[in-house]
């Protein structure tokens, strides 16, 4: 058999199909392969797309509501003005003291606060809940009718995010 | 299948092409064309002998134990080729055949003289076995067969398919009239040999090439043989030639009619062939396996281009929009900020009296409440209203309670611990409640 004539051009049709075949699987293989990672990769875009869509939204508050960085100093800075500014306008004490939570500052404060009506209740608490520098938490609200007129106790957490390494104190 | 069929002797070469179409031949041309060529040869220096052997399977083995057997009438140091015929079984072991042989070199001589690639010969054979498929035709029994030329006369006895005994005669070149003298003269020595020393029953004689044509001669053999003789005609078994063409032709129409069982082709080339039809068989069956992988692989491999364009697009969409990201801050850190900014902010919003209480204004709108206190620990955001109502009738007291009791129907966010009992007097109410949410933790 391997004498004969044809046997060259046998043997060479035969490696010729195996390696089509071959590289039939290879390919076919590969591309399996392809879809995998064009699917993780579309996911990968779509996750992307996602957080784009959400950086837009965050960076068009961030503008509408003119935001700023703040630094740690800063953040410090803010609280305790607050702080000052509450303590010193309603005899407040403080509940917890200025604490480092990640990279926020915080202190709590407690005080009264005698409403002469619900307008000015109302008033007062948008008034104390508005701003973003610092950030204003209503932790406690207790209001007591008593034969003199309402009383509330307010205890508020200021707080401050502030951007860098946060390291120390 | 086509098949030239050609005929060499001393002088004459002679061939058509003609097609098998049943138990006959269809005449295509004079010339060559076809690549399956049978051939025939006159050759009467062939060895004929008689052998008893082993039935033996394997042609190989059984041509070696041949040649030992024989090697007295063969040549030395010459190839020979082999023909045999099982003629009865002796034993157990043992059958007896008829062999012819004749050397190698007369088969690639023959094709040489035609020109002819060896790869085109599918049968080579002698010219007495050309007459055999005219008198298995003709003859039941025992048939002599006697066919003559200008250049020799062929004498083939058969029974059936299977020759029984051949006589090759060169006519002398310068013969003329006594032509036929010549032809009954062979006709009877041979005949009578036949009848008397071999003692077989002839039961019929054909005649042909000019022997056919020859009256004379005809007329001897009648009485001679005090029978007819048979001649062939052309339209018992070839379609489209004269009477006069198929006694020219009549040994290479012969040969067209016969099969391997004749062959004097080199066995190694018989074999050969076979795989060669064989492998060429395969070759074309994985060319064909070939041509299809080819086709589908094309079709994978234009995926596989397709899918490496959308991977490069998803990729330079990916850095594009990555690069948007990355330009719509300064730096993550910002974004970090911000985000923990607006975090912190929805905390505040969550925890925000002015906006718990409006998820309960018709609560706070109905009761008189002296006590209302918000707590908000962790994720946890407690209400608690205590109050005191007083009511001029039981009409007014009970819709005060349906009321409430709708109104705390409807607060589905909350989970509601409620304590309402009745004053001493029985138309005054005291109201406790307790009012508990969880705080959603977003992101």
């Amino acid at each position: 058999m391997k004498g004969s004539k044809m046997y060259p051009l046998y043997l060479l049709t035969v490696l010729g199909v195996f390696l089509v075949f071959t590289a039939y699987a290879v390919l076919k293989e590969v591309n399996l392969e392809l879809d995998r990672k064009i699917d993780t990769l579309s996911q990968h875009y779509h996750r992307l797309l996602k957080k784009k869509t959400e950086y837009l939204i965050l960076k068009e508050d961030v503008k509408r509501l003119n935001l700023k960085p703040v630094s740690k100093k800063e953040a410090v800075e803010l609280v305790l003005e607050t702080a000052d500014r509450l303590v010193k306008m309603y005899d407040g004490k403080i509940v917890k003291d200025l604490v480092r939570n990640g990279k926020t500052y915080s202190i709590t404060i407690g005080f009264d606060y005698y409403p002469e009506s619900g307008a000015d209740l109302y008033d007062f608490i948008k008034e104390l809940t508005t701003p973003f520098r610092p950030i204003v938490l209503v932790r406690q609200f207790k209001l007591i009718q008593t034969a003199y007129g309402s009383k509330v106790y307010f205890e508020v957490e200021i707080a401050q995010p502030f951007i860098g390494n946060g390291n120390g104190k | 299948m086509k098949i030239f069929s050609a005929y060499v002797s001393n002088k004459i070469r002679k061939g058509l092409t003609v097609k098998r179409e049943g138990n006959r031949l269809q005449f295509i041309s004079f010339g060559k064309k076809s690549k399956n060529v049978y051939l025939s040869r006159f050759y009467p220096d062939f060895v004929f002998t008689t052998v008893q052997l082993p039935p033996v399977e394997d042609r190989d083995t059984f041509e070696f134990l041949l040649k030992n057997k024989i090697k007295g009438v063969l040549e030395e140091n010459r190839n020979y080729l082999f023909l045999y015929f099982p003629v009865e079984r002796i034993s157990e072991n043992e059958i007896k055949y008829d062999v012819y042989a004749l050397p190698e070199e007369v088969y690639f001589e023959t094709a040489q003289l035609l020109n002819l690639p060896v790869e085109q010969v599918v049968l080579f054979t002698l010219a007495p076995f050309s007459l055999i498929p005219f008198s298995q035709r003709l003859v039941e029994g025992v048939a002599f067969h006697f066919y003559a030329d200008r250049e020799k006369v062929i004498i083939t006895v058969s029974e059936g398919d299977r020759p029984v005994y051949s006589r090759n005669i060169p006519v002398p070149e310068e013969i003329g009239e006594e032509y036929g003298e010549l032809l009954y003269e062979h006709f009877n020595l041979t005949y009578t040999y036949i009848s008397q020393n071999l003692q077989l029953q002839v039961k019929g004689v054909v005649l042909s090439g000019e022997a056919g044509e020859n009256r004379e001669l005809l007329e001897s053999v009648r009485e001679l043989t005090g029978s007819e003789p048979l001649v062939p005609s052309a339209e018992t078994f070839i379609k489209g030639l004269s009477q006069k063409d198929f006694m020219e032709f009549f040994i290479p129409i012969g040969t067209a009619f016969l099969d391997e069982r004749y062959d004097f082709s080199p066995y190694y080339l018989r074999k050969e062939r076979k795989v060669n039809s064989l492998l060429k068989a395969l070759t074309v069956f994985f060319l064909a396996i070939g041509v299809l992988g080819l086709v589908a692989t094309y079709g994978v491999y234009s995926q596989y281009r397709e899918k490496v364009e959308r991977l490069k697009q998803i990729d330079g969409n990916i850095k594009k929009v990555k690069e948007e990201i990355k330009s719509t801050f300064g730096s993550p850190e910002e974004v970090d900020f911000f985000k923990r900014v607006f975090l912190l902010k929805n905390k505040a919003v969550e925890t925000n009296p002015l906006y718990v209480f409006n998820k309960i204004y018709k609560l706070l709108a109905l009761l008189e409440e002296e006590k209302l206190e918000l707590y908000t620990t962790g994720n946890l955001q407690q209400i608690f209203i205590t109050a005191e109502h007083s009511f001029d009738s039981v009409s007014e007291m009970v819709n005060f309670r349906d009321e409430l009791n709708n109104i705390l129907d409807s607060l589905k966010e909350f989970k509601i611990d409620k304590k309402v009992s009745t004053g001493k007097d029985g138309f005054s109410l005291s109201v406790i409640l307790k009012l508990e949410r969880r705080i959603d933790e977003r992101e």
